[in-house]
């Protein structure tokens, strides 16, 4: 493929090749459609055949026209501004979803919607968690990745069109899951609902994305990978083990949307939640550690704090977080020795964990006072801080005794948010604000006054969130263990429901005011877009070191 | 690969790479950050050796504890066992009219019912039992198919429309979905049903209406409307409404003729604890 | 030069300091290499004035709430426990006072942590780190811890010179009193901890005894060991890598916050001063270190702002000191 990049004349190679996938992709499309006897398959069909006339449409008037010839002399930044883009439309969409089936759970008479069946809290719930953690989340990595592993390689991206394959193929795997949590098509696994059809594209889309990702590594022009580039690769490579492994499936038929778990029982559940745990691992965890690895030290304009702990806490968490899954299912059919083996890697992962927060924030030392200027730093920083808070709190919580309490309650709730809020949602917003200016070539951006009000309201909204939760978490661990002094359960399940109703109500508040704050961002990040360019032209250093010919 | 510098802020040297102008310190860890990573290991090594952990080809290692979830479970179990026994037995021996007589043992009996009814029964009848649109409310002094706490005892081991071959059963008729009377035959009876229940209505409709109900519906709601227990026709001179009380619940009832289904219990629960309930239930209704 | 609490709002030119005094002292702390670096120790020095006076004051006042309100007693009806501040884990109730609790009212303490969440960020926002330098349980407890260690050791010279001198009789007496002290402090704090879940004075009794609950014993050992662990070896280290509070409090404080800073446009240039030299054309700040040797986050305040700091102001009492020596003002006569 790079062969395309310096051979002049003619179609680039990787246009063809991916004009050629994409109609058999139509062809195929349209066969499954045609002799499908299964509605929700046949719908699904009819979004894989648009998808794949629309990219063949665009492909071919990009080749006729001569465009697709990547100039090696400059980043390949196309696909992540339009990564940007979708990261902040799919995050404002999944929290407005998150808010939804808050109210529904706090007012359950007012928004309870029984003539739209698809508008009930048990569909809207797997759009939410999916909407934030893969559309949301994922977008961001694959957009950071790009970024951040052609700056520190010095090279452009590889493979040609294959960046803008693995940025529209990950759209479609995003349009065809949501659609699917809608009409019901589901496997009922936690963050791999999707079914088998959608998770063979997923596939296919994210080994693209591994050799994109290689492939520039490959080209790389500096003697060492940088640090952000092995966090990124765990990333890339552990959900591909995870994502195979936990969906083998086998269909009811292959025009059928239906398939069944290739596991059954405790079996199935460990696989679940190996993989469950390990997407909080290796998607949220080394995913953004390696963003903040990037963005913290540009951002700072200090040096990373040691490269030797990023070397041995690195190591550490890959090792030690693989094992963690079985604290899930304490108290389970799970046999009781898995359970303590999770439970104690688990507690052996506080240090690794801790080990990535403290080479972010010792990085500031010396660029302290950057925190009362610059409002996006304050935005890094807070991460950071939610990162350690959560990644105690994890440990903590997987030791079997407190489990007893916290299990099924809103603590887990409020533990998975202040990571997904604080740590997760706030390194994004930062590097977001980061890279807006920098890809759309502007010297700063619209307002930091609007940064600053982001960050005091959704600080707050997260504050209000986590407390409501962690009380509300541990008054139902309360409630649920207290028996009469005859013997039999104090409080039915319904009391206890209805007991957390003010909880409910904080929580749906706080989501609203989180949500306000990134609809402030997305306003902020356009009219920041929408201003005249006023940066200088790239300097040599901005610039990839040449490609060297074939 | 640039030289070793030393950074001027910290005084610390630079591991001498450098990315996008991003470079390192060569800060060895922190001390603390070690002794702590050990001490967790310590204690997931203590934990190993105290609870089952490692599996190997034969089984695993229980450890010296010997602990195991399904010995607790069960010895739990018999803990609450023992603590329900006593009274669990003169429960099972007594007659509903003995343990409405006894009051410690009626404590006891509602205690049970309390716990029971919240986590089984709620979820239809509401948390206070008041029901809802369609869900008998159980605290007032109508019942549909009798309010003495044998019949509550019975209605919950058979159920109502259940699968149980002794089920309580009822049908009304959908007289306005399957057309067995015309529309305007269903708006009369509307209207007599209103009068029925001592509301203003028109007098025309319900003088029309009159020989249609004492034809179609007098059989099962009795002559005058007042209901039956044993076949569960449901009061109609009262004001209490299972599916709605205004013109257009009262038609759409007449048109559909809707019944619910009651599950039977007797597969979930023991004898005891159902007469438990139904002490309970009886309690806090009113009258019968 | 004396440090003050300023409100102003010229940044500080960045990156054009002196390599500072911290790092100094670590670069010779640390000759490189070692995967592992101890912790540097910090002997910080005594120091007297308003802002030390005022820790003592929130020291014994904190303390004394934290030791003395289990034994509060109050009058309930019937069975229930007549201690004023209950957390009854069994019964699943929590008395305070006039207040008790059911498991299903715990919603208060929503609005409760809510509102003291919000408190403590606009707190944060306009006055800086004042949880940090004076109410935090880590810098009260090593703030005792310290005291203690001077009664034994003696101040921040003879401290180092004990540390650095071989083995002898009088240093080993030395130690094993204060770690006796210490460890006794422990003790204490996690002794009343466990008070506040059982009644006070049953509890004091069966805890001897061996009569208690396991959990009791188990909190009490956990409380001893971390208090013993964090106030007296980890300290510092604590707030400056383990908490995740200070990075949010960073994060709040704007230019109109309060801080302890060092005031650049009266200090420099620094320098040596003699008796009777003239003091135009030069700074306040006759570095004279006091500021550095009193601070117990081991930082050089003018260094500029700093993430370790943790705003105790202690600084400002030593540079007062110094200020009237050599006939200065102080920093509040500015």
């Amino acid at each position: 493929m790079q062969q395309s990049l310096v051979k002049e004349g003619g179609a680039p190679l990787d246009a063809v090749i991916l004009l050629a996938f994409t109609c058999l992709g139509a062809l195929g499309a349209l066969l499954a459609t045609a002799f499908s006897a299964d509605p929700l398959f046949r719908f699904h069909g009819y979004v894989f055949l648009i998808a794949f006339i629309v990219a063949a449409g665009v492909l071919t008037v990009g080749i006729s026209s001569g465009r697709f010839r990547g100039d090696p002399k400059s980043y390949e930044d196309g696909v992540i501004r339009a990564g940007v883009i979708a990261t902040m439309f799919w995050g404002v969409v999944g929290m407005l979803v998150g808010v939804v089936i808050a109210a529904q759970l706090s007012f359950p008479r007012i928004f309870y919607f029984p003539e739209f069946g698809w508008l009930n809290f048990g569909r809207l719930r797997p759009l939410h968690t999916s909407g934030v953690i893969f559309a949301f989340g994922g977008n961001a990595l694959i957009a950071t990745s790009f970024y951040v592993v052609q700056r520190t390689c010095r090279a452009r991206l590889a493979g040609g069109l294959a960046g803008w394959f693995v940025f529209w193929g990950y759209q479609l795997f995003i349009v065809l899951a949501a659609t699917g949590y809608l009409l019901g098509v589901t496997q009922g696994q936690e963050y791999a609902e999707p079914e088998w059809y959608i998770d063979l594209w997923l596939t296919v889309v994210w080994v693209a994305y591994l050799l994109v990702f290689l492939g520039t590594i490959w080209k790389r022009k500096e003697p060492h990978i940088y640090v952000a580039n092995w966090f990124y690769l765990a990333f890339i490579v552990t959900i591909a083990m995870l994502h195979i492994v936990n969906n083998l499936a086998l269909p009811v038929g292959l025009l059928n949307h239906r398939s069944y778990s290739l596991f059954a029982g405790v079996q199935n559940a460990l696989t679940q939640w190996w993989y469950g745990h390990n997407a909080v691992g290796f998607f949220l965890t080394a995913g953004f550690l390696a963003i903040m690895y990037y963005f913290v030290p540009k951002r700072a304009e200090r040096p990373v704090y040691s490269y030797r702990l990023s070397i041995v806490h690195f190591w550490a968490l890959i090792f030690i977080y693989i094992w963690a899954g079985p604290h899930h299912l304490h108290y389970t059919a799970l046999p009781m020795w898995t359970q303590t083996l999770g439970a104690t890697f688990s507690i052996m992962l506080w240090m690794p964990s801790w080990g990535g927060m403290i080479n972010g924030l010792m990085t500031l030392s010396g660029a302290w006072d950057k925190l009362r200027t610059d409002p996006v730093m304050r935005m890094l920083v807070v991460s950071i801080a939610f990162y350690g808070m959560s990644t105690f709190e994890g440990p903590m919580m997987s030791i079997r005794e407190v489990n007893a309490l916290s299990h099924y309650t809103d603590w887990t709730i409020g533990h998975v948010h202040s990571g997904a809020l604080g740590w997760v949602g706030f390194v994004t917003f930062g590097a977001m604000y980061c890279l807006v200016p920098w890809l759309w070539k502007k010297d700063r951006l619209y307002s930091d006054r609007l940064v600053e009000w982001h960050f005091w309201i959704a600080t707050t909204g997260i504050l209000l969130y986590i407390t409501a939760m962690w009380v509300s978490g541990i008054m139902e661990g309360l409630m649920w263990r207290e028996y009469t002094p005859q013997g039999f359960l104090a409080n039915s399940f319904v009391e206890t429901v209805s007991a957390k109703h003010v909880e409910n109500i904080v929580r749906t508040i706080g989501g609203l005011m989180y949500l306000t704050g990134a609809l402030i961002m997305s306003y902020n990040l356009w009219r920041t877009i929408r201003m005249p360019s006023t940066s200088k032209e790239d300097s040599a250093a901005a610039l990839p070191a040449m490609a060297v010919a074939s | 690969m640039s030289p070793r510098e030393t950074d001027d802020v910290s005084g610390v040297e630079t591991t001498g790479h450098e990315w996008d102008g991003i470079r390192e310190l060569d800060n060895p860890l922190p001390r603390w950050w070690l002794w702590t990573f050990y001490a967790c290991i310590v204690v997931a090594i203590v934990y190993w050796v105290l609870m089952p952990a490692w599996p190997g080809l034969h089984g695993y290692t229980h450890g010296t504890l010997k602990m195991s979830d399904r010995a607790q479970v069960v010895r739990d179990l018999d803990a609450l066992k023992t603590q329900r026994s006593a009274e669990g037995a003169q429960l099972r021996n007594a007659s509903l009219e003995q343990i409405e007589a006894d009051p410690k043992l009626q404590a006891y009996a509602l205690a049970v019912g309390q716990s029971i009814f919240g986590d089984n029964c709620a979820t239809c009848h509401g948390t206070g039992g008041t029901g809802g649109k369609g869900y008998p409310n159980l605290r007032d002094d109508v019942w549909l198919w009798g309010g003495t706490p044998e019949d509550i005892q019975h209605t919950i081991t058979v159920g109502v429309r259940s699968d149980h071959p002794d089920a309580r059963f009822s049908q009304m008729p959908a007289f306005g979905k399957d057309q067995l009377l015309p529309a305007e035959q269903i708006n009369d009876l509307t209207e007599y049903v209103v009068a029925l229940s001592h509301r203003p209505a028109n007098a025309g409709a319900v003088g029309r209406a009159a020989p249609i109900f004492q034809a179609n519906c007098a059989i099962c709601h009795g002559p005058e409307g007042k209901g039956d227990p044993t076949k569960g026709a449901p009061n109609l001179t009262d004001k209490d409404w299972l599916y709605g009380a205004d013109r257009a619940d009262i038609h759409g009832q007449i048109w559909n003729g809707r019944g619910g289904v009651m599950p039977s219990w007797q597969k979930r629960f023991d004898p005891e604890t159902i007469k438990a309930l139904a002490v309970y239930i009886h309690a806090n209704a009113a009258g019968q | 030069m004396t440090t003050v609490i300023d409100r102003t709002r010229t940044p500080e030119p960045e990156g054009s300091g002196p390599v500072s005094a911290a790092a100094r002292a670590r670069k010779k702390a640390d000759p490189g290499g070692g995967l592992y670096k101890a912790r540097t120790p910090i002997y910080p020095k005594l120091v007297h004035g308003r802002w030390r006076n005022i820790k003592w004051a929130l020291l014994i006042l904190t303390l004394g709430i934290y030791y003395i309100t289990p034994w509060i007693r109050w009058d309930r009806p019937g069975h229930l426990p007549d201690q004023a501040v209950l957390v009854d884990f069994t019964g699943r109730r929590f008395y305070f006072f006039f207040i008790q609790l059911w498991p299903q009212e715990v919603y208060f303490l929503t609005g409760l942590l809510v509102m003291a969440a919000l408190a403590l960020f606009l707190v944060t926002a306009l006055f800086g780190r004042l949880w940090c330098g004076y109410a935090c349980p880590q810098t009260v407890w090593t703030d005792l811890y310290i005291y203690v260690e001077r009664l034994f050791e003696g101040d921040r010279n003879a401290r180092m010179k004990l540390d650095a001198s071989p083995m002898s009789f009088n240093k080993a007496w030395r130690k094993i009193g204060k770690h006796a002290v210490w460890l006794g402090i422990a003790f204490g704090t996690g002794g009343a901890w466990i008070f506040y879940f059982h009644d006070a004075p049953t509890l004091i009794r069966t805890f001897w005894v061996g009569k208690a609950e396991m959990t009791a014993y188990v909190s009490c050992a956990v409380l001893t060991g971390t208090t013993y662990v964090f106030a007296g070896w980890m300290r510092e280290q604590v707030c400056t890598y383990m908490c995740p509070w200070p990075r949010i409090q960073g994060a709040m404080l704007d230019f109109n916050s309060l801080q302890v800073t060092y005031r650049k446009d009266r200090g420099e240039p620094r320098g040596p001063h003699k008796k009777n030299e003239p003091w135009t054309g030069r700074g306040d700040c006759i570095d004279c270190n006091a500021c550095v040797v009193a601070c117990p986050m081991g930082i050089d305040i003018r260094d500029g702002s700093q993430l370790e700091c943790i705003n105790c102001g202690l600084c400002i009492d030593a540079c007062d000191e110094i200020m009237q020596r050599v006939d200065r003002p102080r920093a509040d006569r500015l």
